[in-house]
């Protein structure tokens, strides 16, 4: 039934592309609609998974620490609680204190939100199921992912309190610092798989996947995916026992509720990007590529989170001189010797 | 592990040692020896620092170690008594209390601050400040240290009254009129 | 004469590039109400001025007017996490006063307790500390084991934090039937648990890069600032009082005494750490050493110690636990000083927290392990 629902879709967006391209005007109308549709789409997946991962995070850290989690809010096992915990978070009082910078402040949770949005648009879902299949799609996707930089700084500084500026400012360093071991793994996938768009990455895994041609740069990559995602032990922004929550320490409410979600999405969105580069994406026997492409999201996350919760936090400068003394040489490295795999093999 | 005996014969032997190097040093200290060693040191505020002085170089086993700054009130008597609990480190075969008495009617009592001899006195006479209203002459950072700053008065004093207002109940009125 | 300025740092003090940053007094990391001022240029911290006082409960002017065993209930809330080893410290104090010879089995019985205690409150020492630097999972896992410990509290003294167990003469009351065999069961089971969290936390890479080198005392430091317990020891030196100055049947025991070598975060972490399993072969010697007896020496019902002071000392979880008691011959003390040990070692936060970062600065204070309730009384 549900095929045949799918495939009567699929008949109806074929009529109607048909009949728009009667002339250029209604072209446009058709694929600004359809664009609608399917950031529409991207928005809902994004936000069920964000509640399906603050759900599991939870629960996984809960079990980890020899606790239960939530448990009541829907039994069993408390799967509703995020939406109880949403309903909460909106009905608060929105407060803007009075000494901030009102623009900044109210913007800041915006721009993070928006951030990791914006990379949802090249992760291929299965073959072809892709928001827009750009030509130049990793390099979109490293501007996309710096851009959550922007939105730490405006809050921090927005703020006007010197443990927002602090913790903006060890995190504006720390996500410049390891944009650029991320990328330069990243360079070395694109090199191995000849292409950037993400499309592209994942077919050409169909033979082996990159984490076997790439371990260093995985690696590589992993360490740099925790410092992107503001996670332990990267968490500088947010340090929760040192700066009593860093760069949003000002915020509450339905304002909080957007950091908070967009820590969420990018998470998802990161172990979506990891998957693509390095394990093969959509691509499995069997099941349906949306699942494969599921279930390798979800182990990936599972490990980030696993870390989380064991790992204590390092500290800034620390953080720093691993991220341009250590990683950095090793993602060079990588690079060359991807250079001469290509070349000679 | 070191019995009971052992300690109290070295305590008292080391206390015999700092009494005649107090008796030649500081001569107007009047020294007491305890059943169990220690060494009980009574010295004018004037003579307070050159006493401690000695006690903190003299002996075997010199007494490097302030465990505690304690306050005495004795309003009968008129003073603020300040006891110094000395001990020596790591070996603690020495024991003394390091004692001065001050006027507690002055406007303020006043001692020499043992802070540079033993810097861990620091907090301690801060803390002495603060309750009973000793000052500390050339301590480095002699303000209230437990009490707000804002505080008025001694509160450890045997005549300490409170005067600040009353504090109102809060009650569910001032919520819900 | 000194003129006491009221507000440190001054604002002439602050340079041009600091910021004064205020941790404190509601702050995750300090372990109570603590409130530390902060100057730093950057990252690095200038100075770190510790502001005290704000769980000040007037313990001292309390115990002026009430009556010797009725002070003992008061020791039990200063180091709240500890209150074994402050109630240890004040009837010790006033057994010397008024000499009376407690009766051996109570003895064994106090060092039981103590020891017990000095586990749990390095559980939670461990579990917050760890929680301070980010991994939060081992605070559940120190919790869940202190529960062993909090439940044959509970059979032997009815309550599990603040127990008015032990009193002037020996111990309330005898142990219940089965404390011994729990205790024993408690015993076998921590050596496992305390290798995995040394697997999970002492052994971890990032672990050891933010805690070694930080903080470092030298051993003339500590002497001079009056540390005591593990920070004294980190630095290097040998003193135990348990070893070294007897008390309670701390005497008849094997007391292994874990010395550090640099004084800094580190070494602090190790010592107490090692001290955990120190303690577990203290209770195991004095559950072998328990002999049927009395639990409470023959005194007055109206306690009247002669006049005189004394100055009595026991090791607590975090040091040098100090009692300066005064009695006038009456009902009760005339004055009851307290020498807590997290209140003198604040003095040498300052020294520890200079030139490092701010990070260090929750370090730091996690090593020392303060506990407000007794750096405020």
């Amino acid at each position: 039934m549900l095929a045949d629902l799918v495939g009567l879709l699929q008949r109806l967006w074929g009529q109607l592309h048909m009949a728009a391209s009667v002339s250029p005007f209604w072209q446009a109308v058709f694929d600004v609609s359809w664009g609608l549709v399917k950031f529409l789409l991207v928005v809902l997946f994004m936000i069920l998974n964000t509640l399906v991962l603050v759900w599991l995070e939870r629960k996984l850290s809960a079990r980890i620490q020899s606790r239960l989690g939530p448990m009541r809010c829907g039994r069993p096992h408390g799967w509703l609680q995020l939406i109880a915990d949403t309903f909460k978070l909106l009905g608060k009082e929105d407060i803007i204190p009075r000494a901030v910078d009102k623009a900044l402040f109210i913007i800041a949770p915006v721009v993070v939100f928006t951030s990791s949005l914006l990379i949802y648009v090249v992760i291929p879902l299965g073959p072809g199921a892709i928001v827009s299949d750009l030509d130049v799609g990793m390099v979109y996707l490293a501007a996309a992912a710096s851009f959550t930089v922007m939105g730490v700084l405006m809050a921090g500084w927005g703020s006007n309190s010197k443990w927002s500026l602090l913790g903006a400012m060890r995190g504006a360093a720390m996500l410049v610092s390891y944009e650029v071991p991320m990328v330069l793994a990243v360079i070395a996938v694109v090199m191995v798989s000849g292409t950037l768009s993400t499309d592209g990455i994942v077919r050409a895994q169909s033979g082996l996947w990159n984490i076997v041609v790439q371990p260093l740069g995985f690696l590589v990559f992993l360490a740099a995916l925790f410092a992107e995602l503001n996670r332990v032990p990267f968490d500088l922004a947010e340090a929760e026992s040192e700066l009593v929550a860093g760069y949003n320490v000002e915020y509450s409410g339905l304002r909080f509720a957007f950091f908070f979600l967009a820590e969420y999405a990018n998470l998802l969105a990161l172990s979506a990007v990891a998957v693509t580069l390095y394990f093969g994406g959509w691509q499995g026997p069997w099941l349906p590529p949306f699942v494969w492409f599921m279930l390798k999201t979800y182990a990936f996350v599972i490990l980030v989170m696993w870390i989380r919760w064991t790992l204590p936090r390092v500290r800034v400068d620390q953080l720093l001189s691993f991220g341009w003394k250590v990683l950095l040489p090793a993602a060079l490295v990588n690079l060359f010797a991807t250079g001469i795999y290509v070349l000679w093999v | 592990m070191r019995p009971a005996t052992d300690l109290r014969s070295a305590r008292l032997a080391a206390a015999a040692v700092l009494q005649a190097e107090l008796a030649s040093r500081v001569p107007s200290a009047r020294t007491t020896v305890r059943p169990d060693g220690e060494l009980e040191v009574r010295v004018e505020p004037s003579e307070l620092r050159q006493a401690a002085e000695v006690l903190r170089t003299a002996g075997s086993h010199p007494l490097n170690y302030l465990s505690c700054v304690s306050g005495v009130d004795w309003p009968d008597r008129g003073v603020i008594e300040v006891v110094y609990t000395l001990h020596s480190m790591p070996d603690p075969s020495t024991k003394a209390s390091l004692r001065s008495e001050v006027a507690r009617d002055a406007d303020p009592p006043v001692l020499p601050s043992l802070a540079e001899v033993w810097p861990t006195a620091g907090f301690q006479e801060r803390e002495v400040y603060d309750l009973l209203g000793v000052r500390f002459e050339g301590h480095p950072d002699l303000r209230r240290i437990l009490l707000d700053e804002s505080f008025v008065g001694y509160p450890l004093r045997k005549d300490f009254v409170d005067t600040r207002p009353p504090r109102r109940r809060v009650t569910r009125e001032d919520y819900q009129p | 004469m000194t003129e006491t300025v009221e507000f440190r740092p001054l604002p002439a003090d602050i340079g041009e590039h600091e910021l004064l940053v205020n941790m404190g007094p509601s702050h995750p990391s300090t372990h109570g109400v603590l409130r530390v001022v902060l100057r730093v240029d950057g990252e690095t911290v200038v100075d770190a001025l510790p502001d005290l006082g704000f769980l000040h409960r007037c313990f001292e002017k309390l115990a002026e007017s009430w009556t010797w065993p009725q002070v003992v209930p008061l020791t039990d809330r200063l180091d709240y996490v500890s209150a074994m080893t402050n109630e240890l410290a004040y009837v010790i104090a006033v057994e010397k006063l008024a000499g009376i010879e407690v009766p051996e089995r109570a003895q064994v019985i106090r060092v039981i307790m103590a020891e017990l205690q000095r586990i749990a409150s390095h559980l939670v020492w461990f579990g917050s500390f760890a929680n301070d630097l980010g991994a939060t999972t081992p605070f559940l896992y120190a919790i869940r084991e202190r529960e062993h410990i909090l439940d044959l509290f509970e059979a032997a003294a009815g309550a599990r934090l603040t127990y008015s167990y032990l009193r002037i003469g020996g111990v309330r009351n005898d142990l219940p039937p089965g404390f011994v065999e729990k205790c024993r069961d408690f015993l076998r089971l921590m050596p496992k648990r305390l290798k995995e969290y040394e697997n999970l936390l002492l052994k971890n890479v990032i672990f050891v890069a933010r805690t070694k080198g930080v903080g470092r005392l030298t051993r003339e430091q500590a002497i001079a600032y009056g540390c005591s317990g593990p920070v004294l020891r980190a630095s290097g030196v040998d003193f135990d009082l348990r070893r070294d100055e007897p008390y309670a049947a701390y005497g008849r025991f094997d007391i292994d005494v874990p010395v550090g070598t640099e004084g800094d975060v580190y070494d602090r972490t190790v010592c107490r750490f090692e001290e955990m399993r120190a303690s577990l072969k203290i209770i195991a010697q004095a559950l072998d050493a328990l002999e049927p007896g009395e639990t409470m020496a023959k005194v007055p019902r109206v306690l009247k110690p002669p006049a005189g002071d004394v100055y009595s000392r026991i090791e607590s979880p975090r040091g040098e636990v100090g009692v300066y008691l005064v009695s006038t011959g009456g009902t009760g003390p005339y004055r009851v000083k307290w020498r807590a040990p997290s209140f003198v070692h604040l003095e040498s936060l300052p020294l520890m927290c200079r030139g490092h970062y701010v990070a260090d600065v929750v370090a730091n204070i996690g090593s020392i392990d303060i506990i407000l309730g007794e750096v405020d009384r």
